[in-house]
């Protein structure tokens, strides 16, 4: 059985691997790479969110730590993106610690409504002075592409696909570690207590397990593979801006990655991912700016006639936690 | 040097005004122990409505403010129908299901209108008062802040509706015991919510001069930070929270700049958590 599902993993990660010579065309290409980055989005989100069913709403508010991390230290002292990508995850995961661990004391609704607080915050304080003096307003910080030294040698024809190809294979790379790595947290015995914390946190603790050390530890986790995929974003993107950090750009896909998912099962959001950003992407051509909003209605939708789903469960036990 | 008579002054017009958006908020938390994140898009829509009855459709200042809260208390009891009622028994499903609901109205607000804040007059002149300059549209908020706030605390405590919104915040099934309908008083209590926050944009726009369609999302971030202040759902909580946050927030322009306030918000509730969980009125977490 666990072989089974090992070598059902390789071929998959094998197919992944090869579907840029299937002669997939770059635009294809670009929203697989951005399929990839929300995958690890919804991954990291789940390592932490989906096993103790605290609904870390401050997602984006991490990944938008990673984001302008590596945008800032390659603007101030031009540290490549291969050393600013791992130092934007460490970046990502002190902030993290700093800003969520006196919410981490919350239950419910308390540490959800805490924690939505910092994206919105920090997206506004982006976009004023003087803080967007620094932070490049709403346009963002320029930044180059992870391998822009070996583009830049390639002939003009074939730069442009390399671009794409590249993207896609430094994202697809950092979602295979990210997948293992979630796999092993939420699969293994710390992923048990984690899921025994969202079951009844206070009959964990009964047994005399520090729950706040699990917490402090997925969280730490959670935040340092947000970050790193933020790094990688923005130099994908060519760009760190606020968008990054925007419930509609971010925060909902992810939600609706994780929803669709199945939340705590950290191979069903890689699926997800796909299926969500490709029609996010394409949804662009047929309906333009009303995709968000599809998107959104799409949502409310899942949740409210998918009830038996998988928000659902997660959330009827968080509803102990409530006190109803 | 800090201006101490106008920072008073602006602390209890920006008191007036964020209690108003807050005590909305809480009331549905009581009741129905659910948060709902589309509260800020009912900022949004009143701001709109008001700014398109008034400035495009020609009504006067008062009558748009008056036709600008029936639509938005609908919209409220909408959201609350399609958004919250479905998934009443999972409160943190709402979470997700209302952050959509207020995605959706933003957008909407953004296509129809543009990023672009939108300009809305204010009521010229002031008087002096006690050698402070006072503005006029800022006498006008703080003596309708007062009668909104009055008329609710009235309203819980004196009335038959009152009566039940604070069983319904009890507990439903006794509710349901002595023959009421918890539902109803659910219904009730998102127009009321979304009524408030509706009085709260027209009471700030003017002051404000100006709307955007980010402006419900702002004063959201700023009600978060009250109710965790004041203790979720306590009304009384909230509205003495109001006050001390836009002191803070007052106290923190003056002394620095605008912009700076943006953070206020952020470095108080990470204060009070670490010293306060509950906050200052709220009940054990």
């Amino acid at each position: 059985m666990r072989y089974k599902g090992a070598a059902a993993a390789l071929v998959l990660a094998a197919g992944m691997f090869l579907l840029p010579r299937a002669g997939l065309g770059v635009r294809m290409l670009n929203s697989l790479a951005i399929a990839n980055i929300f995958a690890v989005y919804a991954l990291s989100f789940d390592v932490f969110s989906g096993t103790t069913l605290y609904l870390n709403l401050g997602h984006t508010f991490i990944i938008g730590i990673g984001a302008y991390t590596t945008a800032l230290l390659w603007r101030m002292k031009g540290v490549k993106p291969y050393i600013g990508i791992p130092i934007a995850g460490l970046a990502a995961m002190a902030v993290g610690i700093l800003v969520f661990l006196p919410s981490l004391r919350l239950r419910g609704a308390y540490f959800a409504i805490a924690s939505l607080m910092y994206p919105i915050a920090l997206y506004r304080i982006s976009t004023v002075s003087p803080f967007s003096m620094i932070l490049g307003g709403e346009g963002g910080i320029p930044v180059p592409h992870p391998l822009q030294s070996y583009l830049a040698e390639l002939p003009a024809a074939e730069a442009r696909r390399a671009f794409y190809t590249t993207s896609y294979y430094m994202s697809l790379l950092l979602l295979l570690a990210s997948a293992a790595a979630a796999y092993k947290i939420a699969y293994s015995s710390f992923g048990v207590v984690l899921r025994g914390i969202g079951q009844d946190e206070e009959l964990v603790e009964a047994s005399g397990v520090n729950t706040l050390r699990y917490k402090l530890l997925a969280f730490m986790a959670s935040s340092y593979i947000a970050g790193v995929a933020g790094a990688l974003h923005v130099h994908i993107l060519m760009a760190a801006s606020p968008e990054i950090l925007a419930l509609d750009t971010t925060l909902i896909p992810i939600l609706s990655i994780v929803v669709l998912g199945g939340l705590g099962t950290v191979i069903g959001p890689l699926g997800a991912s796909y299926i969500t950003i490709l029609a996010y992407e394409y949804l662009w051509g047929v309906m333009g700016e009303l995709r968000s909003i599809a998107f959104s209605l799409l949502l409310i939708a899942l949740i409210v006639f998918k009830p038996e789903g998988l928000i659902y469960t997660l959330y009827a036990k968080a509803r102990g936690a409530l006190g109803r | 040097m800090i201006p101490v008579p106008t920072l008073f002054l602006y602390t209890i017009l920006y008191g007036f005004v964020y209690s108003i958006f807050a005590v909305g908020f809480a009331l549905i938390f009581g009741v129905a122990k659910v948060a709902n994140v589309a509260h800020g898009a009912f900022y949004t829509i009143a701001a709109y409505l008001y700014y398109v009855l008034w400035l495009k459709a020609g009504l006067s200042p008062v009558a748009a403010a008056v036709a600008c809260l029936p639509p938005t208390a609908l919209t409220g009891v909408l959201v609350g129908e399609l958004t919250i009622r479905p998934v009443l028994k999972a409160p943190v499903s709402v979470f997700v299901t209302t952050l959509a609901a207020s995605a959706v109205i933003e957008e909407v607000v953004r296509i129809l209108f543009s990023t672009n804040p939108l300009p809305v007059p204010t009521i010229r002149g002031s008087y002096s008062f006690l050698g402070v300059y006072v503005p006029k549209a800022g006498i006008l908020v703080v003596a309708l802040g007062l009668a909104a706030v009055a008329l609710l605390t009235l309203l819980l405590d004196k009335t038959m509706l009152g009566l039940f919104i604070r069983a319904t915040a009890e507990s439903w099934d006794e509710v349901r015991i002595i023959g009421g309908d918890p539902l109803r008083v659910f219904r009730v209590s998102m127009a009321l919510s979304a009524l408030y926050a509706g009085i709260a944009a027209v009471l700030l726009s003017p002051l404000e001069m100006a709307i955007t369609p980010y402006g419900g999302s702002l004063q959201l971030l700023k009600a978060f930070a009250i109710v965790i202040l004041g203790g979720l759902g306590s009304i009384a909580g909230s509205i003495a929270a109001s006050f001390i946050f836009s002191f803070i927030e007052q106290a923190v322009s003056f002394l620095f700049m605008a912009n700076y306030a943006y953070i206020a918000p952020l470095i108080l509730v990470v204060i009070m958590l670490v010293i306060r969980p509950r906050g200052l009125f709220g009940e054990e977490a």
